[in-house]
């Protein structure tokens, strides 16, 4: 089955030049790049307007933003980090190395992969552009609750553009599901059996699955939103027979599965990389694959622990609560296998290896914040606040970020051919540790104090804490400014990287490392044969 | 800070009653912002920060033992150029069995502990000795004590200490949040739904605010709770009823259902 996959791309012929080449590509490696790089310019913008919020709370008093404004800065940073930075940087790397990885010479349908990439340019369009619509841009937060996102109290188009935006997004998102799912079952080499796929693969045909499954349902809930805003229907409008809650219920039930179709893809790529720097064998094979699916399973069966004070039924918050527990069970077991896959083996500590075991500090944070927060009386006092803040860009910042962060520097030769300079990556490194943490830890101690989230000025005894917050934002950006410039330094330098510069092939057969670097086009002459 | 003292301060300056609401207000801010754990209002706080702690008691291990975990492996198993070979075992069955089955078993502790706290935050208030209605408005909080005919807006909730008062809250606009951490309760007020939460609070002065995002101003609706002996409630109540009987009738809230109607169906009434 593979090889008749494999000559139609062969015989493709190569029309373009230049950038006309790269608009008119159906090759999943270019595609995959074009992800990456929409991935960091929007991490640049949303992580600017991240700047902005914090420079607003430094100092509410010098107004440096209007409410107004503020609430759109907030919507507009959570809305492009998640859908226009986390997810495609992981559809990048995915589209780039899941080939690859199980000796494929494309995804199953190039022409679907490239559609669902440029999807995502008018939807960009949209968003950034609804910043200069009459009223600005949504302003309603990423989970645009109605009935204040309904027209009666947000009746600007930037609302409309905002859902238009994002359920373009989650079609490009389910397009790129479904291509993944059918490359990974139809497409592996011979001898590619499942249960020796590489774990980014499989945390992606999870991932895959959840797109799969969540994302029609934020489609629906929006639909019927927008249905609501323009049409007079009355699905959330209480005046109407509608229920503000059934959005809740809806949104959330894509929301969660959405966190960890944010992460699992990190995951993955952790799993390759500790067990190359550590030069041993991943531990626990199995388990990891089994722990990723009951993530992906029961991470459908807990999204109501956003809705703990919304006014649902005791025994709802009882069932939520139980489930959101076992969903740090296979969580645990992650992290445990990794720390066994470094024990006893001979740790060199590249970049994308500090970032590694970076991420294993950050995320046990994260989770076990989670944990808490699945106690429901804890919630209760801490909900909403910047408590929940600080447990979310734990596991997001502290966690995906620094996936992406380790897998750039890990996959970084594979793609260019030449290495990024592990001296300035020591310096990203710990910069960005050091800021991630200033600005996230004492967010902890804000919510416990009572501060609530979303909000554009606080009470003034809450004010030290959030210039101390404020502050650390610097060493982030000095990161990012280092993380960047290092890129386009390295992209002018000869391609000196070699097939396998981490030596992984020494412990354990990877595909993506038994061909050039960059791979050449169709990726391998010959399919290879696993065994 | 009372409002009958309020109300005085306004008639003897002259003042409009916003004026001398300000005032309280920048009184009430001296006071520092309580929460459940440094400073609990009352006992639905204290139990709300025991649930938690001990939650956080279960929780400290697992913080400890990664974090040990992984300080060793990094000073362990450091390349230090002395040739040594890595190890190659990868799987243990016993251990992982181990990993999955003790923090399952744990968890489950952790959250069986924390329902009896749950079960008393959510029906422990029996026999209520004041409701009151808290009505959301896009960016104020009204509220309504149906047994007085008082009904206040854009001021201070006061209620008499040690005793319980159930709160049904509920909004005329969009989705608001009451919270007060001091107190330890949160819960959503929605339009079209009553939902309920009560508390028992000690004397003082808590401070909270919306947490469910509004709109524009939402950084601006605070809540501020002054809890008042016995004696001095009823005074406050006694001056407010005069006060309030004067005062043109707010706008009714577009409730769906009689709150009474809504108490009485749980049987608290
Ligand atoms: C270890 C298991 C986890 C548990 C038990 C857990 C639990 C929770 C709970 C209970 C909340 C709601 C808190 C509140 O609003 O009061 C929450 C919020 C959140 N979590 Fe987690 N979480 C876990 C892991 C993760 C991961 C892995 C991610 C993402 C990579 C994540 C991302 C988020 C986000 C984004 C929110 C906030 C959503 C919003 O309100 O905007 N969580 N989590
Ligand atoms: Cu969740
Ligand atoms: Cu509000």
């Amino acid at each position: 089955m593979s090889t008749h996959v494999a000559t139609a791309g062969v015989t493709q012929p190569r029309q373009y030049h230049g950038v006309l080449d790269w608009i008119t590509t159906t090759d999943h490696k270019k595609i995959g790049i074009m992800y990456i790089v929409f991935a960091l310019i929007n991490g640049w913008l949303g992580g600017s307007l991240a700047g902005l919020i914090r420079l607003n709370l430094y100092n509410p008093d010098w107004h440096i933003v209007s409410p107004a404004l503020y609430n759109q800065l907030m919507t507009m940073h959570a809305t492009i980090m998640i859908f226009l930075t986390l997810m495609t940087a992981f559809a990048g790397f995915g589209n780039y190395l899941v080939p690859l990885m199980i000796g494929a010479r494309d995804m199953a349908f190039p022409k679907l992969n490239a559609f669902a990439f440029w999807l995502l340019i008018p939807a960009a369009m949209m968003l950034y552009g609804s910043f200069f619509v009459v009223g600005g841009a949504a302003a309603d937060g990423w989970w645009s609750y109605p009935p204040l996102s309904t027209a009666q109290f947000s009746a600007g188009h930037g609302e409309d553009l905002w859902i238009l935006a994002v359920i373009l997004l989650g079609i490009s998102s389910i397009m790129g599901a479904i291509n993944f799912l059918v490359t990974v079952i139809d497409m592996r080499a011979p001898g590619m059996n499942w249960m020796k796929l590489p774990l980014f693969v499989w945390s992606w045909v999870v991932t895959a699955w959840m797109l799969v499954l969540a994302v029609p349902v934020l489609s629906g809930a929006l639909f019927m939103l927008l249905s609501d805003r323009w049409l007079n229907t009355g699905f959330y409008r209480p005046a109407l027979g509608g229920d503000p809650l059934l959005y809740q219920h809806l949104f959330w039930f894509f929301g969660h599965p959405e966190v960890y179709i944010m992460i699992l893809p990190g995951f993955g790529m952790i799993s390759h990389i500790i067990p190359s720097m550590a030069r041993k064998k991943l531990f626990g094979y199995k388990g990891m694959v089994m722990a990723i699916w009951s993530i992906g399973v029961i991470g459908f069966m807990v999204w109501a622990h956003h809705m703990f004070t919304a006014g649902i039924s005791a025994s709802a918050r009882v069932f939520f609560s139980m489930a959101s527990m076992f969903i740090s069970v296979p969580t645990g077991v992650k992290i445990y296998s990794w720390l066994a896959s470094v024990w006893g083996g001979v740790i060199r500590f590249t970049t994308a290896m500090k970032f590694a075991l970076g991420f294993i500090f950050t995320f046990v944070l994260g989770g076990l914040s989670g944990l808490m927060l699945a106690v429901v009386p804890f919630d209760i006092l801490v909900h909403n606040t910047y408590f929940v803040v600080a447990h979310f860009h734990y596991v997001l910042v502290g966690g995906s970020v620094m996936t992406l962060f380790a897998g750039t520097y890990y996959w970084f030769p594979k793609i260019t051919g030449r290495m990024l300079s592990e001296k300035l990556g020591s310096w990203v490194f710990w910069l960005f540790f050091i800021g991630m943490n200033w600005v996230f830890m004492p967010m902890h101690l804000l919510g416990i104090e009572g501060m609530a989230r979303r909000v554009a000025n606080y009470r003034i005894e809450f004010r030290p804490l959030n210039q101390f917050i404020s502050e650390g934002f610097i060493f982030m950006l000095l990161a990012g400014i280092l993380f960047t410039y290092s890129i386009i330094k390295a992209l002018r330098e000869p391609k000196t990287a070699g097939d396998d510069p981490w030596q992984a092939n020494d412990i354990e057969l990877h595909l993506e490392w038994a061909t050039s670097s960059p791979p050449p086009a169709y990726n391998f002459a010959e399919i290879p044969e696993v065994d | 800070m009372s409002l009958a003292l309020l109300s005085s301060y306004a008639q003897q300056a002259g003042t409009s009653m916003a004026q001398a609401m300000a005032q309280a207000a920048a009184k009430g801010s001296a006071a520092p912002v309580r929460n459940a754990f440094s400073q609990p209002g009352g006992i639905v706080a204290i139990r709300a920060a025991a649930a938690s702690l001990r939650a956080f008691v279960w929780v400290i291990p697992f913080i400890l033992i990664a974090y040990i975990l992984l300080a060793y492996v990094i000073i362990k198993f450091r390349d230090k150029g002395d040739g040594r070979k890595p190890a190659t075992f990868h799987e243990n069955n016993p251990l992982e069995f181990l990993w999955t089955i003790i923090p399952l078993i744990v968890v489950i502790t952790v959250a069986l502990h924390s329902y009896p706290t749950l079960t008393f935050m959510e029906f422990g208030g029996n026999n209520p000795a004041l409701t009151i209605d808290v009505v959301g408005h896009q960016f104020f909080w009204e509220y309504k004590y149906p047994q007085y005919g008082i009904d206040i807006s854009n001021d201070t909730l006061v209620v008499p200490a040690n005793a319980v008062v159930d709160l049904d809250l509920t909004s005329v606009d969009v989705i608001h949040g009451f919270y007060v951490p001091g107190l330890g309760i949160q819960m959503d007020a929605l339009p079209g739904r009553i939902t309920n939460l009560w508390f028992k609070a000690k004397p003082g002065y808590y401070k909270g605010q919306c947490t469910q995002l509004c709109g524009v101003n939402h950084a601006q609706m605070l809540i501020d709770v002054q809890v008042v002996p016995n004696d001095q409630f009823q005074a406050w109540l006694a001056k407010h009823r005069t006060q309030s009987a004067s005062l043109p009738a707010a706008p009714p809230a577009a409730l769906p259902v009689a709150p009474t109607a809504a108490r009485k169906a749980r049987g608290k009434a």
